[in-house]
């Protein structure tokens, strides 16, 4: 045995201590290598979850914000409804399918079934949108290959068609197309709808009163029904702010099914249409008189003998006295005596007045454009005396009602509008006409409603102390002039006088004779009164003590 | 001491690892909890929002009133409201 020298033993023990660190140190390399690609594995692993499910785009659906009532009551909202689609290339007996679906869904969609086989080359394809939860169930049940489902965001009117007009319409995006539902948009902006997640977005809350709208349309729909009328319009606006509480024009629309009437169903008379209102226009010729000095309200005009303008001739449908004061021409309604109160305005000083008023310029509300007042190219003699008693000028209802409302609450310019707390402050409103002459045309109406020669006596309801204004217009018959058989009747009343809260406004279109008469008086001022009997409780307005008996007396008549 | 050092590094290796592994593990179930609970939030919103709606749909005017009529009942009056003072005699009456 030859004894290795001690530089060789030295020499093995350095080689095996190398290759022992270079094992640990490839082990370490490897351990914490694999670290370092399980941390990049988990950190890109949070975003690896998305899964392209289709080839073609699906369309874009929106997120609204509730709407509701003054109360809270839901008058829109949003809920998510199954819809239904199909993968064609995953569908493995094309008939089945058909047949299948074909049982269950509704017959436009099952029309469109036999293109299924055309679209092959697609990977998806709406079979029916927006299902009942019932029958998704039913098809799922079926078990066919290439048949899915995604939530989508559909716009429910729990209410029905209550305020179908005010309230408006979304199309199949859910993006608005008519009224509040369209402003809500321009003004609340629309957001992309997650297609399985109900929105949270705060609730517009309207000026609305659901169960006051129920009472307007209800009376409305009685008024339509007793006086045969083509149609029927009204609101309830507050006086001071412009809310409008209820409004309604009939026939009514259904928000749910916007194809039957968006593009060619019945407009909102209320604000689509400008109408020559008749008499009720004498409110503003005599507030015009009294602000600009031109007349007193004890001053005489002459009501007799009738006035002609040229060819034209001015009547009075009752013989009134030869003289009667200017606050008469309000409760005895004469044509003459407001056209000849017209007829002592200087050059452009009626106009001005109308315009200050409100009544000439454009007006738009949440539920829309408003249609533009007609008025005459020549405002001459003649022009001047027939739109002081509400002929050759046309105005939308809602634009009327704005208008009036200043002649009752002080003199202020309201501002229509059917969002709540969107009026116009009080600090910052616009008077129009002074307190002493807004005063004296509440006295007005008040009288033409108490007085035994008062036009709007029927609209009377006890303990409310209504005051009000009728108007009976005829309507043009498309040609040059008047259809003689047809009119429209409208009452423009406010309570409780002589500082009103709201303000009523009924328009009847076309009603037919009742005791051979169809004046305002004998239809639209009772169906303003039934209408103030109605509302009046639900938005607060309570009757006078004193007369409980008689008030108790006198609604049952009017609601009954 | 360089074979401590080394075998420690080795042992904290391995901790790490095991450490990360089980940190991993709970995040995952965590996530598929909250998950869970989200999916169960939105269904439950859903379910929400449509008996909002069907409870608005039973209590509209619409159908109310008519069942309301067939009871006999009819629209409340004004002079069915009493100051509170006189509500007491009223009851009485």
């Amino acid at each position: 045995m030859t004894e290795l020298q001690p530089t060789v033993i030295a020499a093995r023990k350095t080689r095996a201590a190398a290759a022992r660190i270079a094992v640990i140190a490839v082990a370490l390399i490897a351990a914490f290598g694999a670290v370092a690609v399980q941390l990049v594995r988990l950190g890109l692993e949070g975003q690896s979850r998305v899964r392209i499910a289709v080839t073609a785009p699906i369309s874009e659906s929106y997120s609204r914000p509730p709407i509701v009532d003054r109360d809270g009551r839901i008058l829109a909202m949003d809920i998510l409804l199954p819809s239904v689609f199909a993968d064609p290339a995953r569908i493995l007996d094309v008939d089945e399918v058909r047949e299948k679906l074909a049982s269950v869904l509704p017959p436009r969609d099952a029309a469109r079934l036999p293109s299924l086989p055309a679209n092959r080359e697609r990977r998806f394809v709406w079979i029916s949108r927006k299902v009942s939860t019932a029958l998704a169930e039913r098809i799922h049940n079926f078990g066919l290959p290439g048949i899915g489902f995604r939530w989508e965001t559909k716009r429910a009117y729990p209410a029905g068609a209550i305020a179908g007009h005010v309230i408006g319409a979304v199309n199949v995006q859910n993006k608005g197309i008519a009224g509040i539902e369209r402003h809500v948009d321009l003004v609340a902006g629309l957001r992309m709808a997650r297609a399985d997640a109900i929105n949270g977005r705060r609730a517009v809350r309207s000026s609305l009163s659901l169960a006051a709208q129920h009472g307007l349309e209800d009376v409305l729909a009685g008024a339509m029904k007793r006086y045969r009328t083509e149609a029927a319009t009204g609101l309830v606006m507050d006086v001071a702010t412009g809310e409008i509480a209820a409004a309604a024009s009939l026939p009514k629309v259904d928000p749910a099914f916007p194809e039957r009437w968006v593009a060619s169903g019945p407009i909102n008379r209320l604000t689509a249409g400008a109408y020559e209102l008749g008499s009720i226009f004498k409110l503003f010729t005599v507030a015009a008189a009294l602000e600009d000095g031109i007349a007193r309200p004890a001053d005489a005009i002459a009501a007799r003998p009738a006035l002609r303008i040229g060819r034209h001739e001015i009547t009075d449908i009752t013989r009134l006295p030869t003289r009667i004061s200017v606050g008469d021409i309000i409760v005895r309604s004469s044509n003459v005596a407001a056209a000849r109160l017209a007829l002592k305005f200087g050059d452009g000083q009626h106009r001005a007045a109308l315009s200050r008023f409100g009544l000439l310029g454009e007006m738009r509300t949440e539920a829309g454009p408003t249609q533009s007042p007609r008025v005459p190219e020549r405002w001459d003699n003649l022009a001047r005396a027939t739109i002081a008693y509400g002929h050759g000028i046309a105005v939308a209802p809602v634009q009327f009602a704005a208008a009036a409302a200043a002649l009752v609450n002080g003199g202020y310019r309201v501002k229509p509008t059917f969002i709540s707390g969107a009026g116009i402050p009080e600090p910052v409103r616009t008077q129009v006409m002074s307190t002493k002459t807004s005063a004296a045309l509440a006295r007005m109406m008040r009288a033409n409603v108490t007085s035994p020669l008062g036009t709007g006596r029927l609209a009377n309801v006890p303990g409310y102390r209504v005051g009000g204004k009728t108007g009976t217009a005829d309507q043009p018959n498309g040609a040059a002039g008047y259809d003689g058989k047809k009119v429209i009747t409208s009452f423009i009343g406010a309570f409780p006088m002589p500082r009103p809260k709201f303000l009523v406004f009924v328009v009847l279109h076309d009603p037919k004779l009742v005791d051979g008469k169809r004046l305002a008086g004998i239809n639209a001022a009772p169906t303003a009164g039934a209408l103030i009997a109605r509302v009046a409780p639900i938005l607060g307005v309570l009757p006078e003590r004193e007369t409980s008996k008689a008030v108790a007396t006198g609604e049952r008549a009017l609601v009954e | 001491m360089l074979r401590f050092l080394t075998v420690g590094a080795v042992l904290a290796a391995f901790a790490s690892a095991a450490f990360l592994y089980v940190t991993t593990l709970q995040t995952r179930m965590l996530e598929a909890d909250l998950r869970t609970a989200r999916a169960e939030q939105r269904e439950l919103a859903r379910e929400i929002a449509t008996l909002r709606a069907e409870r608005a749909f039973l209590a509209r005017p619409d159908r109310i009133g008519p069942l309301a009529r067939q009871l006999g009942m009819r629209p409340a009056l004004g002079s069915q409201f009493v100051p509170a003072p006189n509500a007491r005699q009223t009851a009485h009456d």
